[in-house]
């Protein structure tokens, strides 16, 4: 392990609501401002579509969940360029977050610890080369792969995460979940809906930002999947342990299984006595150890 | 005629190089609907502004889709007519030249046009790190604000010394 020199927040996109508490980490001189091609904010309109599944191709990347019992489905061609999808599920709000530098998909509740509810939007800013949001009530900044306020009124405070999200192909997912709910195409923004901002930025190379910890154990954008309990990170190599199948991990403490499903070709961690998901999700090696350097690796 | 080849030249140049015209043959936006399709976004203070936000989506083809914002239009249009015009100068010049004047001195009309290639660096700053790299890119994106008015001002710098050189070269011709 070694501490990147270079600072770790950079901004990028120069707009969105955000703009006080952007101001206020320039301020603080955390980092500089940097150009980039992240539009900031607006994701309204997007909504998911029981008819929605019909207008994509089975080869859309999708990433998937079930809560309140529906299983829903959130194509990448569309959250590429939003980022951040709010919606209400069971009355309850929830936010989809991805990030297509870290190439981490995490699901949020809308729900504050002090029972306020907010939704969230791109504030434009990037920490460890990951997304940073900010939420519509305190204004306050979220790393979405630290899930912890980094400034403002909440700054402390770990959002709750959901777990469960896999990304998969629409296909595999229609075919183990045929009653889902897809987001649909019809956004009603001008955006180009199958291209790529960053180009064949997943295919390797190196981050496009610093990050303050690295690592080379791996190659820095290979996927893996990460868990997070009581404070411990284990990092699970995903196409490896696609040979294993199933192993029995303990992470914080807590009791887990780790599973392969091959339907989804995705990995699925579950609390072994409950079988209840955790949050597991896909994430590029170079991040994951970014936001957790003591992290453990399954080997 | 020379004017406007380098306009559409430069215009589609510049649309690619900003990734507001992407060609891409493995695409498949049909996927997206009927084509050929127009999507035009609301106008607000932020689709005037903004470079990444475009002002309409136009898929062409499967694999060709047209996106650019208010501000690349702007700089398209107005960097790509003056290059058309420096261009259109000096083949104007050069037709117009005296036979004795044609030995050396022949590439002032790169002072003419290379500025305004400057300028496709100010809305492609994540081709520039994917080819310089986040440190080294650092440097390079502060100064992109300020490369589409400086391109503008070398362009119409040389317009106006290509008029006064085209204006010699007539007098000497005649």
């Amino acid at each position: 392990m070694r501490a990147g020199r270079r600072t770790a927040v950079a901004r990028c996109g120069t707009r969105g609501p955000g703009e006080r508490a952007r101001r206020d980490l320039r301020q603080d001189h955390l980092g500089r401002a940097v150009a980039g091609r992240h539009p900031a904010g607006g994701e309204a309109g997007l909504r998911v579509d029981r008819e929605a599944s019909k207008q994509w191709k089975d080869d859309a990347i999708v990433d998937g969940f079930t809560i309140d019992g529906r299983p829903r489905a959130y194509v990448r061609f569309i959250t590429v360029w939003h980022e951040i999808v709010n919606e209400t599920a069971g009355g309850k709000p929830i936010a989809i977050t991805y990030c297509p530098l870290t190439g981490s998909t995490l699901v949020f509740s809308g729900e504050l610890a002090d029972g306020r509810t907010t939704s969230f939007g791109t504030s434009g800013m990037l920490y460890n080369s990951n997304l940073v949001m900010y939420d519509r009530v305190t204004k306050s900044l979220w790393p979405q792969l630290f899930g912890v306020a980094v400034r403002g009124e909440r700054k402390g405070e770990r959002l709750r995460e959901i777990g469960g999200a896999v990304t998969t192909t629409l296909g595999r997912w229609k075919a183990k979940f045929p009653s889902g709910v897809v987001l649909s195409k019809d956004t009603g923004q001008a955006r180009a809906y199958g291209t790529w901002p960053y180009g064949d930025y997943d295919s390797g190379g190196t981050p496009l930002f610093p990050v303050r910890y690295t690592d080379d154990r791996f190659r820095a954008k290979k996927l893996v999947v990460g868990v997070r309990e009581g404070g411990a990170a284990l990092a699970i190599p995903k196409d490896e342990f696609a040979q294993r199948r199933e192993a029995r991990i303990e992470v914080g403490r807590r009791e887990l299984v780790a599973q392969y499903d091959a339907e989804l070709d995705a990995v699925r961690v579950l609390d072994r006595k409950t079988l209840e998901p955790v949050s597991a999700y896909n994430v590029m090696w170079f991040a994951w150890y970014a936001f957790n350097p003591k992290t453990e690796v399954l080997r | 005629m020379v004017a406007a080849a380098l306009l559409i030249g430069y215009g589609t140049l510049y649309l690619l190089v900003a990734k507001a015209l992407v060609i891409d043959p493995a695409a498949g936006f049909e996927r997206f609907g009927p084509l050929p399709s127009v999507t035009f976004a609301p106008l607000t203070a932020r689709a005037l502004t903004g470079w990444i936000d475009p002002a309409f989506v136009a898929y062409l083809s499967d694999s060709v889709v047209l996106a650019p914002s208010i501000p690349v239009i702007l700089t398209v249009l107005v960097l790509g007519t003056l290059v058309g015009v420096n261009g259109a100068m000096a083949v104007e010049a050069t037709i117009r030249r005296p036979a004795e004047c044609a030995v050396g001195g022949d590439t002032w009309w790169i002072v003419a046009v290379l500025p305004s290639f400057l300028a496709s660096f100010s809305c492609c700053a994540p081709t520039v790190l994917l080819l310089l790299g986040a440190g080294a890119a650092g440097a390079v994106i502060s100064v992109i604000p300020f490369v589409v008015p400086a391109a503008a001002l070398l362009l119409l710098g040389s317009l106006v010394w290509s008029a006064k050189r085209l204006e010699r070269t007539t007098d000497l011709a005649s």
